[in-house]
Parts: C-alpha cells; sequence; structure tokens
C-alpha cells in the first residue's frame, strides 16, 4: 500500500492513536480519546476535531481501517484498528522517536526512558 | 425498489456519496451523543452540555467538511486501484479463455476480420477520394468553380466577354481565372504525343495555391494577345516524358504548329486524375472573334478564390446579381442563362459521392451482420457459463467487475479481428484499385495510412463494446440464486435476445440481396440496350490533326487518302471518319432553325448535337438508313450544303412527314451559316452511355463541315487490336508528325461507360452474399443451440410417439419463423433504403415488387437449407439417450 504523501507521521496526534490502537486493541473515536486521557493522567486534552481528521487521514493512508460495530451501548458505531502498514510505521516512528528523544536528552543532560 | 435491481449493483448507488455522507454523520453524532449525555450526566443543562460538546470540537462543521472531503478522496483511490487492477486482471483471463476455446475464437476473429476488412477497404477509398482535401495547402474551401448554364440547366461554360464581366465586376474574390481544356499535338520528342492541354488565365496558379517545383508560372504580361508563347508542364508529363530532367526549362518545344518556351513545373498531384498536361496562357487563344461574341460559350470555365472575410453564401449572392444584371444588359445573348455556383472540390466529386457513401453504408451493414453473429456466439457462451458467473458474484465480484470483464473479452476479440481486417484490406488495396472506375480522382492516393489505421481501430472497439455488452447485460439479467439452482432452465430472455438478433440478421441480409439484385439487373438491361450500331469488332482512334496544317482542301484530301488506304488494309471491312462517333459524346452542340416553321424565341430555339462524318460513315457503324441516301462524293466543298439528320430530329419537327428535302440553318437565327439541305435521315445512336436519352443529332459531310478533332473507325474481320499497328504505319506514312491516340475498341468504350454501375454491382454482390452467409451460419447456431437444449424435450416426443417428420417440422419451423420475421421486416426497410440507389439504376424500379418477392423467396430457401441440418441432427436423437440428458 502506498502512502502518496510524505512517509512521516503528521505529528504526535497520529503517534499517539496508533499507539492506543496497538495498546487498547479496536476502538472508535471516543474511545480513542478517552484512553488518551485516562493514560496520560488527565494531562492529554484532545481536540476532538483534530483528531477525527488524523483518523480519517490515517484511514485514507490505509494505517487504519474502520469497521461499523456495535458498541457497549447498543448503539452503531465505527471502530477503527491497526492495519499491518499502520503497526510497522507505528514500530519504526517508536524506534526513530525513542532514538531522537535519547539524543536530545543527552544534549539536556536528561535520561530518557521508553517503555516498551 | 423503483429501479431495477441490476441498475442498482451496476451504478453502485448503495454505495453513493449521500450514503456516505450519512455515516460521517452518523459518526460525529455518535460522539456529540455521547458527550452530550456526560455532561448532562455531571449536572449540566442540555443547553450547556451541546455548546461544550462543540467546543471540544473547535470548529463542527469544518470538521464534517474535512472528514467528508476524506472519505471521498479514499474512495476515488480505492476505486481507481481496484479497477486498474481489474483491468490487467481482465486481460490475462480473457486471453487464456480464448486461447482455450481456439476454435470459437478463430470463427469469431474471423467474421470480424472479414467485415472490419471490407470497411477498411471502403473506408480508405472514401478518405482518398472524398474525404482528404485537396492537395493545396491553404483552405480549399475558399475555391469555387463558376460556369453557365441555360434554360434547360445544361452546363454550357461561360462565354468570354462574361467572364471578363465577372473579373471587373466581383468585388468577392480576390483572384478570379478562367480555364480551358484543350488537347494538343506535341512534337520534337521520339513519337508525336498527343497531350491534355489547359488554357488558362495568369492568376490560376495563384488561385489554386500552387508552388512550381522549377520554374515559375505565368506573369501577367504573357496572358495577353501576341505575348511571348510560354507552357508550363504538368509533374507526370515532366516525369514520363523528359524523364524529371530540370533541365528543361528553358528549352522550346512545339505545340501543334507553334514554338512554346517552358517556364515551369507544377507539383506532384497538382491535377486530382494523374494525367500529362500542358498549361498555356487563356487570353491569346481569346483573341477571336467567336470567343467576342457573348453568346458563344467556347469551353471556358471560371475558378475563384473567395477574398479572406466573405462567405461562400456572399459571393455566391453577388455573382448571382452581377449575371442578373449582364441579363437584363445583354437580353439577346444571356436570357435565361444562370451560374452554377460550386465549391472546386464539391465538383470533382459530386459524381462519385453518393456511390461512395452508398457502399459506405452497405458495408457498415455487414459488419453489422458480423458483429451480431459473434455476439450470438459470445451469449452462447455466456449462457452456458452462467453457473460460473452467479458463483462469482455470490462471491462477491461486483456486477459492474463481470461487465468489464465481459466488455474486454469482446475487445481483445474486436482488435484481433481489426487486425485481421487489416491485412485483408491491405493485400485486397490493389485488387480494389484494378475494379474501381479508372475516372474516380485520385485513385492512385488510395492507400492505407494513419487516418485509415485510426479508423480501423476506432471501429474495432466500438464492435467489440457493442457486442461485448450484448452478453453482458444478459449477465446481469441473471438471479444468482437462479443460476445456481441445480439443473435449472434459461428464462425466455435469452432465447428473446437471441432471437431478436437473427431476425435483425435476416433483415439485413434482404436489404442488402435486394440492393444487389435491383443493380444486377440494371446492368443487366443496360446491356440489353440497343446502342443503335453494331458495336462488335470495331476499333477506334484519334489522331491529332492540326488545323492550321490541315486546311480546308488539304484536310479533305488527308482525310480521303487515309480512309482509303486503312480500307485497303487486309482485315478491314470498312474505316470511316468522324468527328464524333457514336458513344463518344459530343464536341459540338449548337442551336439551329428549319424553314417551314416558324422562328421560335430565343429561349426556346431547338439544340441539336452536330458532327462531321465522311462517306461510308453509316455503312461502317452499321446505323440503319430510315429515309433518302447517304453522303456520296459529289458532296463536296464546292456543292450545295446537305445534311442528314437522326430520327429524333426528323420526328420532331416533321412527324408522319418525309422531311427529305427540307432545310436547316445551324446557330442563331442572325448567323451568317448557309442553309443546309436534309438528304436523308438514319437511325438514333446513344452518345453518352447505354442509358442516355434520344437526342437530336445533324451530320455533315466532311468537306462541308469542321473538324477539329478526327476520329477514326474501322470495321474488322479479324481482332481488332491486331490492326493498330498497321493502322498507325499507314498514318505515319502519310504524315509522320501526327499522334495517334486513345486506341480503344468500341466494346471497351461500350464497357467504360458501363463501368460505374457495374463496379457498385460488384461490391452489392459481394457484400451481399458475405451477409447472407454470415446470416447462415448465425441461423444455423441459433437452432443447432435450441435443439441441443430441447434434446430432452424431444426424447420425450419421440417416446410418446412423434413420428421423425414431426421433430424435423418442429425445429425447422422455428427457424422459418425467425426467418421470415427478418425478411418481412427487410422487405419493410428495403422500400425505404432502396430510394438511395434510384440513381445507379436503369430499366427497373426501385421497388420493384418481383424483386421484393423473389429475394425474400431465395434468402427463405438458404434458411430452410441452414436449418435442416441441425433438424437432421434432431431427427437422429436416441430417445433414451435423450431422456437422460441433463
Amino acid at each position: 500500500m502506498s502512502r502518496t504523501v510524505a512517509s512521516r507521521l503528521y505529528g504526535d496526534l497520529d503517534l499517539l492513536i496508533l499507539r492506543t490502537l496497538q495498546v487498547e486493541g479496536p476502538a472508535h473515536g471516543l474511545g480513542i480519546i478517552d484512553a488518551v486521557h485516562s493514560i496520560s493522567g488527565g494531562e492529554l486534552q484532545v481536540d476532538y476535531g483534530a483528531l477525527y481528521r488524523a483518523l480519517y487521514r490515517l484511514e485514507e493512508h490505509g494505517l487504519v481501517v474502520g469497521e461499523w460495530r456495535i458498541s457497549d451501548k447498543n448503539r452503531r458505531a465505527k471502530f477503527y484498528q491497526l492495519t499491518a502498514a499502520g503497526r510497522s510505521e507505528l514500530q519504526r516512528t517508536l524506534e526513530e522517536w525513542s532514538r531522537h528523544t535519547r539524543a536530545v536528552g543527552r544534549i539536556l543532560g536528561l535520561e530518557w526512558k521508553v517503555s516498551q | 425498489m423503483s429501479l431495477p435491481d441490476c441498475w442498482i449493483r451496476l451504478f453502485r448507488l448503495n454505495e453513493s456519496r449521500r450514503h456516505r455522507e450519512a455515516l460521517v454523520d452518523e459518526e460525529l453524532t455518535f460522539v456529540t451523543d455521547n458527550l452530550i449525555e456526560r455532561f448532562m450526566a455531571q449536572g449540566m443543562s442540555e443547553e450547556e452540555a451541546r455548546s461544550e460538546t462543540e467546543r471540544r470540537f473547535t470548529d463542527l462543521a469544518a470538521t464534517r467538511t474535512a472528514l467528508l472531503v476524506r472519505t471521498e478522496r479514499s474512495v476515488r483511490q480505492s476505486r481507481r486501484r481496484l479497477s486498474l487492477d481489474g483491468l490487467r486482471h481482465d486481460l490475462r483471463v480473457s486471453l487464456r479463455q480464448l486461447g482455450n476455446r481456439r476454435g470459437f475464437t478463430a470463427i469469431a476473429v474471423l467474421t470480424l476480420g472479414l467485415g472490419i476488412g471490407a470497411n477498411t477497404a471502403i473506408f480508405s477509398v472514401v478518405h482518398a477520394v472524398l474525404l482528404r482535401p485537396v492537395l493545396h495547402p491553404g483552405d480549399p474551401d475558399r475555391v469555387v468553380v463558376i460556369t453557365e448554364h441555360n434554360l434547360n440547366g445544361d452546363d454550357i461554360s461561360v462565354s468570354y466577354p462574361d467572364f471578363k464581366d465577372w473579373q471587373t465586376g466581383n468585388r468577392s474574390f480576390e483572384g478570379m481565372a478562367g480555364f480551358n481544356y484543350t488537347s494538343f499535338n506535341l512534337t520534337g520528342l521520339e513519337t508525336p504525343l498527343r497531350v491534355r492541354g489547359c488554357r488558362v488565365s495568369h492568376e490560376y496558379f495563384d488561385i489554386m495555391d500552387a508552388i512550381p517545383v522549377f520554374g515559375r508560372f505565368f506573369s501577367p504580361d504573357e496572358d495577353r494577345p501576341g505575348a511571348p508563347s510560354r507552357v508550363i508542364f504538368n509533374h507526370a508529363l515532366w516525369q514520363n516524358q523528359f524523364g524529371g530532367d530540370p533541365a528543361v526549362v528553358g528549352r522550346t518545344v512545339r505545340l501543334d504548329d507553334s514554338e512554346y518556351d517552358v517556364i515551369g513545373i507544377l507539383p506532384a498531384g497538382f491535377e486530382p486524375i494523374p494525367r500529362e498536361m500542358v498549361y498555356v496562357t487563356l487570353e491569346p487563344w481569346a483573341d477571336n472573334p467567336g470567343a467576342r461574341s457573348r453568346g458563344n460559350h467556347q469551353g471556358i470555365n471560371v475558378v475563384a478564390r473567395l477574398r479572406g472575410e466573405v462567405t461562400f453564401e456572399e459571393a455566391r449572392t453577388e455573382m448571382e446579381t452581377i449575371e442578373a444584371r449582364l441579363e437584363a444588359q445583354y437580353p439577346e445573348t444571356n436570357t435565361g442563362i444562370g451560374i452554377y455556383f460550386e465549391r472546386f472540390y464539391d465538383r470533382l466529386v459530386e459524381e462519385y459521392a453518393l456511390t461512395l457513401f452508398l457502399l459506405l453504408g452497405a458495408v457498415s451493414l455487414v459488419l453489422l451482420i458480423a458483429c451480431t453473429n459473434v455476439a450470438q456466439l459470445l451469449l452462447t457462451r455466456a449462457i452456458g457459463r452462467r453457473r460460473e458467473a452467479a458463483i462469482q458474484v455470490a462471491l462477491g465480484a461486483g456486477i459492474r467487475r463481470l461487465l468489464q470483464q465481459s466488455l474486454t473479452e469482446g475487445v481483445i476479440l474486436a482488435l484481433l479481428g481489426g487486425a485481421l481486417g487489416l491485412v485483408l484490406a491491405f493485400s485486397g488495396l490493389d485488387l480494389i484499385r484494378a475494379i474501381l472506375p479508372a475516372d474516380i480522382p485520385r485513385l492512385d492516393q488510395v492507400r492505407i495510412n494513419g487516418a485509415i489505421l485510426a479508423y480501423t481501430l476506432a471501429v474495432s472497439c466500438l464492435t467489440g463494446i457493442l457486442f461485448g455488452a450484448i452478453p453482458a447485460f444478459r449477465i446481469l439479467r441473471t438471479r444468482p440464486i437462479d443460476a445456481l439452482k441445480a439443473g435449472s432452465r434459461d428464462t425466455g430472455h435469452r432465447k428473446d435476445m437471441g432471437r431478436g438478433l437473427l431476425v435483425a440478421e435476416v433483415a439485413l441480409a434482404t436489404v442488402l440481396l435486394i440492393g444487389a439484385g435491383l443493380l444486377i439487373r440494371s446492368v443487366y438491361q443496360l446491356t440489353l440496350v440497343d446502342p443503335g450500331f453494331r458495336a462488335d469488332r470495331l476499333l477506334t482512334m484519334q489522331v491529332g490533326l492540326p488545323e492550321s496544317q490541315y486546311e480546308g482542301a488539304r484536310r479533305s484530301t488527308f482525310i480521303h487518302e487515309m480512309q482509303t488506304r486503312v480500307e485497303a488494309l487486309p482485315g478491314v471491312q470498312s474505316a470511316a471518319v468522324g468527328l464524333n462517333l457514336p458513344m463518344t459524346g459530343s464536341l459540338w452542340n449548337s442551336v439551329f432553325i428549319v424553314d417551314d416553321q416558324p422562328v421560335p424565341q430565343r429561349s426556346e430555339l431547338p439544340s441539336s448535337m452536330f458532327t462531321t462524318v465522311t462517306i461510308g460513315f453509316f455503312e461502317t457503324f452499321d446505323i440503319p438508313l430510315i429515309r433518302g441516301r447517304t453522303f456520296i462524293d459529289s458532296d463536296d466543298a464546292d456543292a450545295p450544303e446537305v445534311v442528314i439528320v437522326n430520327r429524333t430530329l426528323a420526328e420532331h419537327f416533321w412527324p408522319g412527314e418525309d422531311p427529305v428535302g427540307k432545310r436547316l440553318k445551324q446557330g442563331w437565327p442572325e448567323d451568317d451559316e448557309p442553309w443546309r439541305e436534309i438528304v436523308g435521315v438514319v437511325g438514333d445512336t446513344r452518345q453518352f452511355g447505354l442509358d442516355d436519352v434520344p437526342r437530336m443529332q445533324t451530320f455533315l459531310p466532311v468537306p462541308q463541315g469542321p473538324l477539329w478533332s478526327v476520329r477514326l473507325a474501322l470495321r474488322t474481320e479479324l481482332e481488332p487490336l491486331t490492326l493498330v499497328e498497321p493502322v498507325r504505319s499507314v498514318i505515319g506514312s502519310l504524315d509522320p508528325e501526327l499522334p495517334v491516340y486513345g486506341i480503344m475498341t468500341m466494346d471497351d468504350i461500350v464497357t467504360t461507360t458501363v463501368a460505374p454501375r457495374r463496379f457498385t454491382m460488384v461490391l452489392f454482390i459481394i457484400f451481399a452474399v458475405l451477409a447472407l452467409v454470415l446470416s447462415a451460419i448465425g441461423l444455423y447456431g441459433v437452432i443447432a443451440q435450441s435443439v441441443a437444449e430441447r434434446t430432452r424435450e424431444i426424447g420425450v416426443r419421440v417416446a410418446m410417439g412423434a413420428r421423425r417428420r414431426d421433430v424435423f417440422l418442429l425445429v425447422v419451423r422455428q427457424g422459418m419463423t425467425l426467418s421470415l420475421l427478418g425478411a418481412v421486416a427487410g422487405v419493410a426497410g428495403s422500400i425505404v433504403l432502396t430510394r438511395l440507389l434510384s440513381s445507379l439504376l436503369y430499366g427497373i424500379s426501385a421497388i420493384d415488387p418481383l424483386m421484393f418477392a423473389t429475394v425474400p423467396a431465395l434468402l427463405l430457401m438458404v434458411a430452410f437449407i441452414a436449418c435442416s441440418v441441425p433438424a437432421g441432427a434432431a431427427v437422429r436423437v436416441d430417445p433414451l439417450q435423450a431422456l437422460k440428458h441433463e
């Protein structure tokens, strides 16, 4: 599957979405926001509009795929999950990200650990 | 659903944009509803909850739009990807399938090859002759030809004073030139040559946008009486007679009795019909008393180029106004004279345009029939594979994909057929050129070129889509569940389509057959026509006798001497000379008056063909003498003027009486012409072809009439062409500088006049036979298929006591009913369409009842044969085997 734009993720939001889906499994948009909110301990407040735009962009580029299911409240919702391409792109970006932050950390004199 | 099921599936209406929009809304609603619930659970009012939710979205409306845009983009991308993959897949599948069933593929490709090949061949002719613009740079639409006509509508060319007035009086043209065709003796070469010539105004080449290959064209100074004589050669003459040597420019040659300097060479293809030609200036020739007379139309035609902004219609209107003004100014000469105003190229091809387009139409019908056959083949196969298709659909292949596959297969078959057709057309091109009438313009330029290839490609693709779509639509109608049931029978739909195609085929074939039949009969009727003389073993030729060297007595002596010596040759029964021979048109038409009847109005003066002939003319041609006598020796230059007239003229003025002794005067009433006494009446002869109408003709004896063109005819005992050389030497011995040309037997001349019709007839026959054969094959296919399907039913019938004859009739009846329907449709179509042929028909009406009855009968006989083969197979069905058959 090819992506027509630069293969770098568009920033933190994309990374967060993919990581959340990897850890939590398939979720709908609201679910992703809730997960981010709770894992970050309330620190990260995501703009819903930005999130949905990011989700659709990821879907267009084939990194996630959407599927309509019945939610826990017995309503229909679109659940997103990672595709194989999404998984590999996530892995690549994570590695790069941790290399990047380690380097910065060394310059700034900080230690930074990334949990796997 | 209001629309039929298949349409919805085809166009994916269930995946429409509206649907996708609804999905986006649903997702957003899910989130917003949830959030509102949460906020309300936290104690906010609904209002507050709603506005809080919207705040979390920054700009809900913009988000919604952005999501919609992305959705559409995704969909487009995935579709594109799918369809490209699909196409590649279809190609592979189609090629493999076609390779597996080689028999089927071969028949289909061959059928299409014939159909497309015939179309390509005809189109290449139409293209070269009619569609390609004239070989002149610059817009050929801006060049027009203007000529004058009399009250009867006859084209009488333009009189010189009228031409001059047009030249000075017009404002629509940037140039206007006169041209006059003639011929010359070109001497100074190895053998004296008779060449066609054209006298032109100096503006002529400019108007025709020509550029000399060598040298130059005429200057205005050279286009004046008394100017130095200059000549321009055309390309063919330069190549053939002078070896393409550029040094020819500047040389001097002799035309008739004068010397001309060669000043230029024209580019190749300047004339539409490749003939050797010379061009000289017009004015020196026009400087004679005859030309100065306004009522004398000596064969000048006018060509002109429209000025920049002037339209065709505006120019026509101006010329008609000028002509009307001349009519008012000069009533004695110009009353009833009008103009014909045409584009140059239209005038050239108008004779052939209709025929060629008719042929294109006919050959397209053949192609349609070929397509129908292939469609049936594909249809049959599609039905056979309907279970396969149903499974594919059940497994998720879209209907659209099946359609695409079907079309791909169709187009591949058609392209293969087109390739074969190109090869056939290419190899048949020489044959086509050979059978085309020789005076179709630009015959030498008929070839396969880029435009033809494009046409073939387009035709192939169209036909491929056409018959690829038919089985595809059949597939669309299939309800998958029905097809999957074991032992399922096919619904009536397919049968209707297959039968409908067959009826259409038979109808088309009927139309072509009737057309061919009408043409065959026309040509046959023509050959039965009595031309008024005996045409067999008659050799004719022309001798270039320049008037300036041979005048008056000298000419008569020469003619007499030539005639005597030729007659003395072994194998020659008799010989004669005339200005015109039968079947060779007329060089001299004139008005005349008779002495014992009142002189009619100027515009109503009778007109007759005039010709000058030697003694023995009528005997040589075996033209019957009805009254009086033929010419004798005493009808010489000093004797009283005498004429012989033909039956039509005699009956017109003196019905039932004896015209011998009456007198007529050639020319206008005021002309200074002698009264000539009628001494004999002869039978009519056809002058302009076997289908010519009866015309008035007047004969003068050689010593008393003009003979600017000498045609020699001799009746031979042996094969006429064996006498060509002996006659040549006789003439050569009298004067070695005289060219002898235009050698043809009278039989050949007659054949040439029939040639255009015959050509059309031959092609129509070929197309009609093709159509018949294809239809018979199609019919056989349909009936055979039907028998195969009904094997079980037949078995049951036989087991229940049906006799062989009953089975036979059962099968045949089905086929004959279809054929009858097709024949009836064809007859109905013919009633409308054969009208288009009427200008080519002779002696038979376009809706001749006999033809319309016999052709369908013939067709039904052939249909019967085509049906009886599978019917015979049906008869031999073993009931036991049949009942086990699925």
